[in-house]
């Protein structure tokens, strides 16, 4: 099963894009399978959704979500799952390529914090324009794989008092 | 130790064969060398850590071609073609670590001597001898670890690591290595971690050994070397959780690694960069903590080196998987200005030196060089051991050599003569993540993906292939040639230096939690900062393609990236 999204522009790489959201959309078409960045972009939007903190600081959150996901999920999901590997020297188990990417989010300027404590990320919202962009083109596997992720993470992350 | 890891135990195999073969005086079957009565101890001087022993195990190895090596291998690759006196070397650097991991095993002696003489105390780490010969033997252990960090470096340091993850070998044995430790390691690290495994280090120590006096080793010493321990603590573990600590001085967020090299980088490009390293050693401390056991990767590992030692059981609501008790390295609350120093220290390192265009300009045109030689071995079917083996023959001086300058293919030739000569490709492009256009997310999203392993690559080459087709279209002098071929020949490619990475640092608050270094002062505003204004996406040609380089970046990045504005590109264009 490939997990990723839907649509494909003319099956070549470096087309011609028809409008903005067409390019804006690219990140997503380079992929054929659902990678790491996908999920935790798509998840994002989704948890935010659903009034849980997007936890930065404390990253362990975001880790026992991911490990949980391999645990369960890795068998009939994507295959970026089955190779991911959580190191065994922490406290929890710790997947440096996560953190890379959970660090990239706030020093690409993609997602802000809240400062001075670096609690929770900020989502831009220009940029999630462009990941809601891609949601409508996701797979109706993707989407149930997604959904399943979206509950371990409800058990994982702390909700805002008033959600 | 490596039985179920068989590239890993290949390529350390090979190893023993390469270095019996080329330094038989060493490491061959009829070794004569050391030659001479050894002396116990020998004093070095060094610039930043002044007047320092190094004992007799350590004496036999910096004596040998393994250590020498390192003299001819720059400490900062090619920074000295902008920075001229950066010229010092893996070999100063190997032996200043060796200096202050013993400092900082001293300072923490001194203040949990009672705690460091139980942990030697116990049966398994004993191996029978008392706790004081015992600590004796970790800490030369330790000493060990650190002279040979960096023995699997090649020519110009980490501009070549880079291209190690291009031999399959390598990929493979660096999965075993981040399995038999239980956390992920690159395939720079395999080469050192071999070496100390190697049958050639062991009998080179043991040879040495009865080259000492009997008189010159002391009561209370022990000085049976445990080498399976000596190589987990190069890839920062150890051979018993309680040792942990050990592998966190040679590589961590706050290792001995990071506190000589920063200095000595700063020192030696003549930048007034300094951090506290007295406090540090007053302050240093170590703590109890636990390290959960996940995919049981710990036990396996004690396991493979022969410690009889269990997992502790999940607590409930607390730790959820098996776990180890651990004794970590930790600064406490109070050192933290210390870490402070540290963090601006390694930022202000990358601004100056490691990301300055001009280094990396001649890292990146040695990096597509070392790539096309690769290529070309294994076009002419080379192994990857072969492979592996040249890597841990070359120095920097190699670069005048067959292989490079002297090659017998013109490209491989002229390309050494631009490096060795600094004929250096120029900066066309600098993309920054923070420069604005309308649809900035566009730019954003390019960043962040350049950050995302397995878009990374591809999208490079991606960009790469539209700049190449691009200056065949407009050039000239290029028609007729492929997108690779027209690049190589124009000196172009795209550059993405690896951004600093400022380790999860853990300090020390007396009782759980500890805390992150970004609780007590913006860390995350600092690198992001610093990548936001002074990290850039290059693209790179020879000044006789520039022109060419700056219409055709446009339009690869018009077509790749989707950006089209005018003022973007006035913005990001390097104007003479």
């Amino acid at each position: 099963m490939k997990f990723g999204i839907s649509r494909s522009v003319g099956g070549t790489k470096g087309v011609n894009y028809r409008s903005e959201a067409d390019a804006a959309a690219w990140s997503y078409i380079m992929a054929e399978q659902l990678v790491l960045g996908d999920v935790v972009r798509q998840l994002a939007l989704l948890m935010k959704e659903e009034g849980i903190v997007l936890a930065f600081k404390n990253e362990e959150p975001w880790h026992l979500l991911f490990f949980r996901m391999k645990q369960e999920l890795a068998t009939d999901g994507p295959s970026f799952l089955r190779r991911l590997r959580f190191d065994a020297d922490n406290r929890y188990p710790r997947c440096r390529e996560l953190s890379e990417f959970l660090h990239a989010l706030h020093t690409t300027c993609t997602a802000g914090v809240e400062n001075p404590y670096f609690d929770e990320l900020e989502l831009d919202q220009d940029v999630t324009r462009v990941w809601r962009e891609a949601q409508q083109h996701l797979k109706p596997e993707t989407k149930q794989f997604l959904s399943q992720s979206l509950r371990i993470a409800c058990e994982e992350f702390p909700h805002k008092p008033n959600a | 130790m490596l039985e179920s890891y068989p590239k890993l135990r290949f390529i350390t195999a090979k190893i023993d064969e390469d270095l019996a073969a080329r330094h038989a005086e060493f490491f061959g079957a009829q070794a004569s060398r050391p030659f001479s009565r050894l002396k116990r101890e020998k004093v070095i001087h060094d610039p930043l850590w002044g007047t320092n022993s190094y004992y007799w195990p350590e004496l036999a190895l910096i004596d040998s071609p393994l250590l020498q090596r390192l003299r001819f291998i720059h400490q900062t690759g090619l920074a000295y073609h902008v920075y001229p006196s950066a010229r010092h070397s893996r070999f100063e650097h190997s032996l200043g670590i060796v200096t202050i991991a013993s400092r900082i095993f001293e300072a923490l002696f001194e203040r949990y001597s009672g705690t460091i003489l139980t942990i030697a105390k116990e049966k398994e780490i004993s191996h029978g001898r008392d706790s004081i010969a015992t600590a004796h033997r970790l800490k030369q252990e330790l000493r060990l670890a650190a002279l040979l960090h960096d023995t699997g470096h090649s020519l110009f340091s980490h501009a070549s690591e880079r291209v190690y993850s291009r031999i399959g070998l390598l990929q493979d044995a660096a999965e075993e290595l981040s399995d038999l430790i239980g956390k992920e390691k690159g395939s720079g690290e395999v080469l050192s971690f071999c070496i100390a495994k190697s049958k050639s280090v062991a009998t080179l120590l043991e040879r040495a050994r009865q080259k000492v006096r009997l008189e010159d080793f002391r009561e209370n010493e022990d000085w049976d070397i445990d080498l399976d321990n000596v190589a987990l603590l190069i890839v920062g573990s150890a051979g018993h959780p309680h040792l942990q600590f050990m592998g966190d001085i040679i590589s961590s967020g706050l290792d001995a690694d990071k506190l000589d090299y920063m200095l000595r980088d700063a020192s030696s490009a003549g930048l007034p960069l300094r951090y506290d390293l007295e406090r540090y050693l007053y302050t240093v401390a170590l703590e109890s903590d636990y390290m959960v056991d996940v995919d049981s990767a710990l036990t396996k590992l004690y396991a493979a080196v022969g410690t009889k030692i269990s997992a502790r059981s999940p607590v409930k609501d607390r730790i959820r998987l098996p776990y180890y008790d651990t004794y970590r390295l930790r600064l406490p609350k109070r050192a933290s200005s210390t870490m402070e120093q540290i963090v601006i220290c390694k930022i202000m390192l990358f601004s100056y030196i490691y990301h300055h265009q001009k280094v990396r300009a001649a890292e990146g045109l040695l990096e597509k060089l070392l790539t096309r030689i690769t290529d070309d071995w294994k076009s002419r079917s080379i192994d990857d051991s072969a492979a592996v083996l040249k890597f841990l023959g070359y120095d920097d001086c190699s670069i005048q050599g067959e292989d490079f300058l002297r090659s017998s293919d013109e490209e491989i030739s002229n390309t050494s003569y631009r490096i060795v000569n600094r004929i250096l490709p120029r900066e066309v492009y600098r993309f920054s993540p923070a420069i604005s256009h309308s649809g900035g997310e566009l730019i954003k999203e390019f960043f962040l993906m350049l950050r995302e392993r397995e878009k990374r690559a591809g999208l490079i080459a991606e960009l790469e292939k539209a700049l190449g087709d691009e200056l065949v279209r407009i050039d000239k002098r290029l028609a007729g040639k492929t997108a690779s071929e027209a690049l190589w020949t124009a000196g172009a490619w795209v550059d993405v230096p690896k951004p600093p990475n400022v380790e999860e640092v853990e300090l020390s608050t007396g009782e759980y939690p500890t805390v992150t270094i970004e609780n007590l002062f913006p860390i995350e505003e600092w690198t992001e900062a610093y990548q936001a204004h002074r990290y850039y996406v290059r693209v790179y040609a020879y000044s006789e393609y520039v022109d060419s380089a700056i219409r055709a970046t446009r339009v690869a990045v018009e077509h790749i990236i989707g950006i089209r504005e005018n003022s973007f590109f006035d913005s990001c264009l390097r104007k003479r």
